[in-house]
């Protein structure tokens, strides 16, 4: 009995091994032309597609990651501005340190004197007057009448003190005279203050030569200060022919606008020659 | 009395500022005072009644922080407060005009009175660089400042007598 054919099988048959080939040459490469042309137009639909569909949801997200941004924004500004004051701060620092460092080898150049370190934390409040008020009082040893001087040189003396605080009356002050030297010509003189903060060398004999670029220093007479303290250097020689003394300006070593530490001389007490005159 | 317990902490403020601050600031070698001005914002006040202990007050401090000697600066800011007291009654009325010519007044005051003193303590004093370098400078700045600080002090002075009206 022969047996029928049954062409359901065959059907299925053939539809396994179409499949088959197709995925044989698939995977072997030969259709990636055709796959290709195929799926171009899908593709590009399908990336059309997304492309619309990720514009609506930015539009709806978009808020959100804005407030993110202008939140982390806020963050960073304040970061930058934190770190910014920071810099200032340290600036200070370094700044108040390199002057701490100039008193502190200046102190240590002359073991001899002791020296009590103070800052400057104000001026008088009279334009007449060149006072300035340090942070340092009678609690630290000061006492007055000692004299006030920086690393560059003589700045006054103690005028007043109270137990946390003292007034330095500054040589450039009007009412100040310091009996000095002019070291290069051995020559001696008097310092004066004006009103206006210059001071002068007066009372130089009219031999002595006097120079720009010579300099003054303290002499020690009266008692008032101790001796060789810078004061200044000579600016501009006053001499006037027919008269007994000449006179100079001098530039101030320190600069006293900008006077920011002192160092008060705390083991010099001024003489008292009040019953001698 | 809340005049007293306002006025004399702002007096305070503005030593503590002038000392640290507006001496710092100069105008040649001039400077403002800013005490001064406040005290002549507070005596121009129709309203203030304690504007004398306000001024003894603000002498007594200057006094304590300048150089400056005999407490002068507790005598001349009492003339000056006599002399605001002489011309609101007398002479003008408009507060903000008396402002700015007691500003004037006052700082040409202050500053011979200083020249004075500093005359009898024989220091080096050359009078026409004193005007050029430091009367004139310091009567610029006490006029750039007396305006805000009136406008301010008014205010301050306003609201304290407001509230005691309104308890």
């Amino acid at each position: 009995m022969r047996k029928r054919i049954n062409f359901k099988n065959w059907r299925k048959i053939v539809l396994v091994l179409f499949v088959l080939g197709i995925a044989f040459f698939a995977l072997s490469g030969y259709m990636a032309k055709a796959i290709d042309r195929v799926l171009a137009p899908v593709v590009r639909a399908q990336s059309t597609l997304m492309e619309r569909l990720n514009f609506i949801i930015n539009l709806f997200s978009i808020s959100e990651d804005q407030v993110a941004l202008v939140a982390e924004n806020e963050e960073l500004k304040n970061q930058v501005a934190e770190l910014q004051n920071r810099i200032i701060q340290l600036q200070q620092n370094l700044n108040e340190a390199d002057i701490l460092y100039a008193l502190l080898g200046f102190a240590r150049s002359s073991p001899d004197e002791q020296y009590v370190p103070a800052k400057v934390i104000g001026k008088d409040p009279s334009p007449f007057l060149k006072y300035i008020l340090i942070d340092q009082g009678s609690d630290a040893g000061i006492r007055a009448g000692m004299p006030v001087v920086t690393n560059k040189g003589l700045v006054g003396r103690i005028d007043a003190v109270t137990a946390s605080a003292s007034r330095v009356r500054l040589i450039t002050d009007s009412t100040s005279m310091i009996n000095a030297v002019v070291v290069d010509v051995d020559a001696e003189c008097v310092v004066q203050g004006s009103i206006t903060g210059d001071i002068t060398i007066e009372m130089v004999s009219q031999d002595v030569n006097l120079e720009p670029g010579q300099v003054v220093q303290t002499s020690g007479l009266g008692g008032d200060y101790p001796a060789d303290f810078i004061v200044g250097q000579v600016l501009n020689v006053n001499q006037i022919n027919n008269e007994i003394f000449q006179s100079a300006s001098v530039l101030p070593a320190e600069d006293f606008n900008s006077l920011q530490a002192v160092l008060v001389v705390s083991n010099f007490s001024p003489a008292n020659i009040g019953p001698l005159e | 009395m809340w005049e007293i317990i306002v006025g004399l902490p702002i007096l305070a403020a503005a030593a503590f500022v002038q000392v640290g601050f507006f001496g710092q600031i100069r105008l040649m070698n001039g400077t403002s005072d800013l005490i001064l001005l406040c005290l002549i914002a507070w005596s121009i006040n129709d309203r203030t009644r304690y504007s004398w202990i306000l001024t003894i007050a603000g002498g007594l401090i200057m006094s304590y922080i300048s150089a400056m000697p005999m407490n002068a600066y507790l005598w001349m800011y009492l003339f000056i407060w006599i002399m605001i007291r002489f011309i609101k009654m007398r002479v003008w009325q408009m507060p903000l005009v008396l402002m700015l010519f007691v500003t004037i007044t006052s700082t040409l005051v202050i500053s011979v009175g200083t020249l004075g003193l500093l005359f009898l303590q024989n220091a080096n004093v050359n009078y026409f660089e004193a005007f050029r370098m430091i009367i004139v400078p310091s009567l610029v700045m006490n006029l750039l400042l007396c305006i805000p600080i009136y406008a301010f002090l008014n205010d301050v002075i306003n609201t304290i007598y407001i509230n005691e009206e309104t308890e």
